[in-house]
């Protein structure tokens, strides 16, 4: 019975044994599989590659903030190419509009003196008047409803009797300078002058 | 939103382009820019006789005249030259004007020999600097007091100056 006593915890001394180690095989195995899951088991295996795509992203990463800066560059351009676009359009019109004042290509208005002669003028009286009236500042001129311009000839005036002469200009001077002693009402021909704020001249025909 | 500002950007510099072709254009209309094309040099000088009267003398008014005379027969441009190569373009705002011994244009004092650049059809400038009918005053003291009044030769191509005077608009504007 002692003998038997003997074998048998014998037997149930290795079988415990088994046990536990059948047990510690199970730790192990399920400890690889969850690591397996999670992927932590690559990370430990491939640092190199880790590291590379973390490279990668960062230069991906580097691209794109350049090509962000590129972009608002670019924005940024056109946003002022676009208002120095808009300051020099503007800058142009008013240009093109004082031109074509001087051009005689539009109707024009604004303040000065209306001249009326009644006597005959000959053509060098003509051109000494319309001289006068520049050298007192004149901005437009027209003569009897004509506009006058730069290379307006003036004999289709010649001998002509009466005279409805408009010019835009600073109404005072131009005036005063007609009217004054000696002024060119005295030095060429007399005739009547009345300040104004509304003249219109037509353009060039 | 980069392209639509493209597309504006292209439309603007194309208006703008447009634009400055038109405007200079005009500028050049006025005068403010050098020009140089077919014409005639006019000299026009004081008498050289010793003993002067104001017929043989250059005046303000025969350059004022001489300068309608032109435009009549279609010069295109004008300029005066004084002595010391002074140049002055005539624009709308020239008023040629005599300043005791010396002539005033654009604001510039000048004196003789005056040389009158035109810019023209050469046939139609010399037909015209030729007509004793128009010019007589000229051409009379031209005979009578060795007025000098002639053409220079030689002178095909004419280059005018750019009018640089006084261009201010204060008071007219287009209705």
């Amino acid at each position: 019975m002692q003998n038997l006593s003997k074998i048998t915890k014998t037997i149930i001394t290795r079988l415990i044994f088994i046990a536990i180690f059948l047990l510690l095989g199970l730790i192990v195995a399920n400890q690889y599989v969850l690591y397996s899951r999670i992927g932590f088991a690559n990370l430990g295996d491939d640092p190199e590659g880790t590291a590379l795509r973390i490279s990668r992203l960062y230069s991906d990463n580097e691209k794109l903030r350049s090509q962000i800066d590129e972009r608002q560059t670019q924005l940024n351009e056109l946003q002022n190419a676009s208002i120095s676009s808009n300051d020099l359009q503007r800058l142009l019109q008013k240009d093109r509009q004082k031109y074509r004042i001087i051009t005689g290509e539009g109707v024009v208005e604004g303040s000065g003196v209306i001249i009326n002669v009644d006597h005959r003028m000959v053509l060098t009286q003509i051109i000494d008047f319309v001289n006068a009236l520049k050298n007192s500042g004149a901005e437009a001129i027209s003569i009897n409803e004509k506009r006058i311009v730069v290379d307006t000839p003036l004999n289709e005036f010649d001998g002509k009797n009466v005279f409805l002469i408009k010019v835009i200009g600073d109404k005072e001077t131009l005036y005063s300078s007609l009217t004054r002693p000696g002024g060119i009402f005295e030095l060429i021909i007399n005739g009547t002058a009345e300040r104004s704020d509304n003249i219109v001249l037509p353009k060039v025909e | 939103m980069i392209s639509v500002l493209q597309d504006q950007t292209k439309h603007t510099q194309t208006d703008l382009k447009d634009l400055v072709a038109d405007v200079e254009e005009k500028k050049a209309k006025v005068g403010l820019t050098k020009i140089e094309d077919e014409g005639i040099v006019v000299v026009l000088n004081d008498s050289e006789q010793r003993e002067t009267n104001p017929n043989s003398i250059a005046h303000a008014s025969d350059i004022r005249d001489l300068v309608n005379h032109f435009f009549q027969n279609g010069a295109k441009a004008i300029s005066i030259e004084g002595a010391g190569e002074k140049e002055e373009r005539i624009s709308f705002f020239t008023s040629i004007d005599c300043i005791v011994n010396t002539v005033l244009i654009n604001g510039t004092k000048i004196v003789p020999p005056f040389k009158i650049r035109v810019l023209g059809d050469r046939d139609r400038m010399i037909t015209a600097i030729n007509d004793r009918v128009a010019l007589k005053q000229i051409y009379d003291r031209v005979d009578k007091e060795s007025l000098e009044f002639h053409m220079l030769d030689g002178q095909i191509m004419v280059k005018l100056t750019k009018y640089s005077g006084p261009a201010e608009i204060k008071n007219a504007k287009l209705k």
